[in-house]
């Protein structure tokens, strides 16, 4: 649905992006997973057409007739985008931030509010809909963000950090929005840097950092290509030993029947290993 | 056009929820038109009448008819004093220019006007006046003649008033012993003639009542005619012609400036970005910014003009000329709001540099002070400002008596800062991105 070739793009002497390739399918929930100036939001910035890249291509297919380059306002028109920093007016309500938004999509009239009614249902502030928005509480804000990037049924959805300084119950119900989406057949772009919300939602994950792509693939196939193997830990007093193995429950019943084991864990790979094994450093470095 | 609608009324919410906002572009013009039309109303030779209190010690027909005849004149403004001593304070506290006390036996005086002629005392109406008015000091004395003169020439023209005074008169001077012989013989033959027209005035008023000329008429000395003498381009007829076009300045500047920044602002939080994204050309946004403030700055206009017209009683020389000058203005103003928007990238250093600007303009352009009372050196300095030249296409159509042909520099020279202004900010404003 979306192709990045070779896209660069650099802001004086700092180059955001380099030469990164990306390909999103129709149907799925691609991550983009990095650490915070990794590259994310300036990649998503050309991709909706926002930012031009200095080099390469941007191309936006799908089964209608609108596909090209999203600088073009018509393919524009099938990207929605929630963008990391909260772009909403406090001063509307939050059904007035959304109708405001889904008029500049075409939307009007009964079509108008009935879209409103849906998406302001879907992110949970039917309740709330008729409160200025400076009231809202950080979690809802994000919500109204992501309701107002769904208003004229995108066929592509971009969420960039959309979890950033939300709390717990507010993350769960945007996972569980994410979620639903994807059951309905939409096609995700889910920016993050949590490796645990990629691992939750995400059907492939695309790994970035200094703008470039990193790996691709899904959870599995990063694990198993990037991730190395399953450490088991195991204690003895002050003594500590990891024990690279790719059999971690043979190890670890030999070493308890050796006796005197304190105590001892079996750590599997994760996102975290892939990316200190692709970087030298963690995610949260 | 949908979208761009869409985005102008976002716009105009936005500004009618923003109190402050809505108070700067919309409340205080009014406030500032209205209170220096006030201050300046004297200042413009608007009609203003002498104050004056009255003390009525008489209180007959004759001192009621006195003071009513005052209360009618519109040069004064009369003032009902229950005693000399209070109508004193009055004058004291700069409450009065002056007061007037009628005596006691003033009403019968006004029914024997020859009296005096036996010696008795005639009753003094006593008037005091602040000596620091002087000139008011001049028009009360004059207008009180006025009055007492027309008082006494109604007596003569009413016969069956005048006959028995004369009559009475003549019998006075016939007991009179002091008077010299031929001082008497000259009264006499005087109050004998009066006596006689009298009487034949009474019977052709009684012939023809609807013929008879009117008792002012018979016995008014001069007759005058007065005319305002003004020429009519030489200067505002009312002081509210000055500060209205005056406040409606600090109106727009404040709208221009106010929508300038909301570009900032709503590229710092981040919805510029956002109505980018969205299915529009790429002046779309910056269109519908412009739309809502020339709607604005018209509004401002509009409702300023009624509150002048209708609650000020503003004349207007050329309603059409006015509004061709309004939208000439509010393509001046929106071209300076686009500069306005790129003249910071935060907020407060766009808003500073802005009003900084704008400032300079208002105190050349006449905003503050008019152009009229500047020194000589800094007036042609004054044409630099857009504000002059919108001040001048209202003035134009308000009271200079301006044609179409002479609208045309002023209106030009705005449209021209306009569109300059707007091309050059949507091209700082689009190179900077969102």
């Amino acid at each position: 649905m979306l192709r990045l070739n070779h896209v660069r793009k650099s802001f004086g002497r700092i180059v955001a992006v380099d030469g990164l390739s990306l390909h999103v399918r129709e149907g799925e929930v691609l991550g983009l997973l990095g650490p915070n100036g990794a590259g994310k939001t300036t990649t998503i910035s050309m991709a909706v057409g926002l930012l031009a890249p200095d080099s390469g291509t941007i191309e936006f297919h799908h089964a209608g007739r609108d596909h090209g380059a999203p600088t073009d306002p018509a393919v524009r028109a099938h990207i929605g985008v929630a963008p990391q920093a909260l772009a909403l007016y406090d001063e509307l309500t939050g059904r007035e931030n959304v109708e405001f938004f889904g008029k500049l999509y075409g939307l009007r009239g009964a079509d108008l509010r009935a879209r409103a009614d849906r998406v302001l249902d879907l992110v949970g502030l039917t309740d709330r809909q008729h409160d200025g928005a400076a009231g809202y509480s950080g979690g809802m804000k994000r919500r109204l963000n992501v309701a107002i990037a769904l208003v004229h049924n995108p066929r592509m959805l971009i969420l960039d950090e959309p979890t950033a300084g939300v709390d717990p119950q507010s993350r769960h119900a945007i996972l569980e929005l994410v979620r639903s989406l994807k059951a309905a057949g939409h096609t995700l772009i889910y920016s993050t840097h949590y490796m645990e919300e990629a691992e939750k939602v995400c059907d492939r994950i695309a790994i970035v950092d200094h703008g470039r792509l990193l790996a691709e693939g899904t959870l599995s196939e990063l694990l198993t290509t990037h991730g190395g193997a399953t450490v088991v830990k195991v204690s003895r007093g002050a003594d500590e030993r990891r024990i690279d193995t790719a059999e971690p429950i043979a190890v670890l019943s030999r070493e308890l029947a050796a006796g005197g084991v304190t105590s001892a864990s079996i750590d599997p790979p994760d996102l975290e290993s892939v990316f200190l094994k692709l970087t030298g450093r963690t995610l949260r470095d | 056009m949908r979208p761009i609608l869409a985005l102008a009324f976002k716009d105009l919410r936005l500004l009618v929820r923003d109190r402050t906002a809505l108070f700067f572009t919309l409340f205080f013009p009014v406030i500032f038109s209205i209170f220096f039309g006030l201050i300046f109303a004297g200042a413009s030779g608007g009609p203003r009448a002498v104050k004056l209190a009255v003390v009525d010690e008489d209180r007959t027909d004759g001192s009621r008819a006195f003071l009513q005849r005052l209360r009618d004149d519109e040069r004064f403004a009369v003032t009902d004093s229950p005693s000399t001593a209070a109508a004193e304070a009055l004058v004291l506290a700069g409450k009065s220019a002056g007061y007037l006390s009628v005596p006691k036996g003033f009403g019968q005086s006004q029914q024997n006007m020859f009296a005096a002629m036996g010696g008795a005392d005639r009753p003094t109406i006593s008037v005091g006046v602040d000596p620091s008015r002087f000139a008011e000091k001049g028009m009360i004395e004059g207008l009180l003649q006025m009055h007492a003169f027309r008082g006494m020439g109604e007596m003569f023209g009413q016969p069956s008033k005048m006959l028995p005074q004369l009559r009475a008169a003549r019998a006075t001077l016939s007991a009179l012993t002091g008077a010299q012989g031929e001082q008497r013989k000259d009264l006499a033959e005087f109050l004998t003639s009066a006596e006689s027209f009298m009487q034949r005035q009474q019977a052709r008023d009684d012939a023809d009542p609807a013929d008879a000329p009117g008792p002012a008429a018979a016995f008014s000395p001069v007759s005058m005619e007065f005319k305002d003498v003004k020429a009519p381009t030489s200067g505002p007829a009312s002081s509210f012609q000055v500060s209205f076009p005056q406040g409606i300045i600090w109106g727009i500047m404040g709208c221009a400036v106010g929508f300038g920044i909301s570009l900032v602002v709503e590229r710092q939080r981040g919805t510029l970005a956002r109505l980018r994204i969205a299915p529009l050309a790429p002046t779309s946004v910056l269109l519908g910014k412009a739309l809502a403030c020339f709607g604005t700055i018209c509004a401002v206009c509009t409702l300023l003009f009624l509150i002048a017209g209708l609650g000020f009683k503003m004349p207007f020389h050329s309603l059409p000329l006015l509004a061709l000058a309004v939208v000439c203005i509010g393509v001046a103003f929106v071209g300076l709001m686009m500069l306005a928007a790129c003249s910071g990238k935060t907020e407060s250093g766009a808003s500073g540099l802005s009003w900084a600007v704008m400032m300079v303009f208002a105190l050349l352009g006449g905003a503050a002070v008019p152009t009229m009372f500047m020194p000589g050196f800094i007036q042609p300095l004054s044409s630099l400002s857009p504000v002059k030249w919108s001040i001048n296409a209202m003035e134009g159509a308000i009271w200079r008596g301006f044609t179409l042909e002479q609208m045309l520099l002023p209106c030009g020279v705005l449209v021209a800062v306009g569109v300059a202004s707007f091309a050059i900010g949507v091209a700082v404003f689009s190179r900077r991105g969102a």
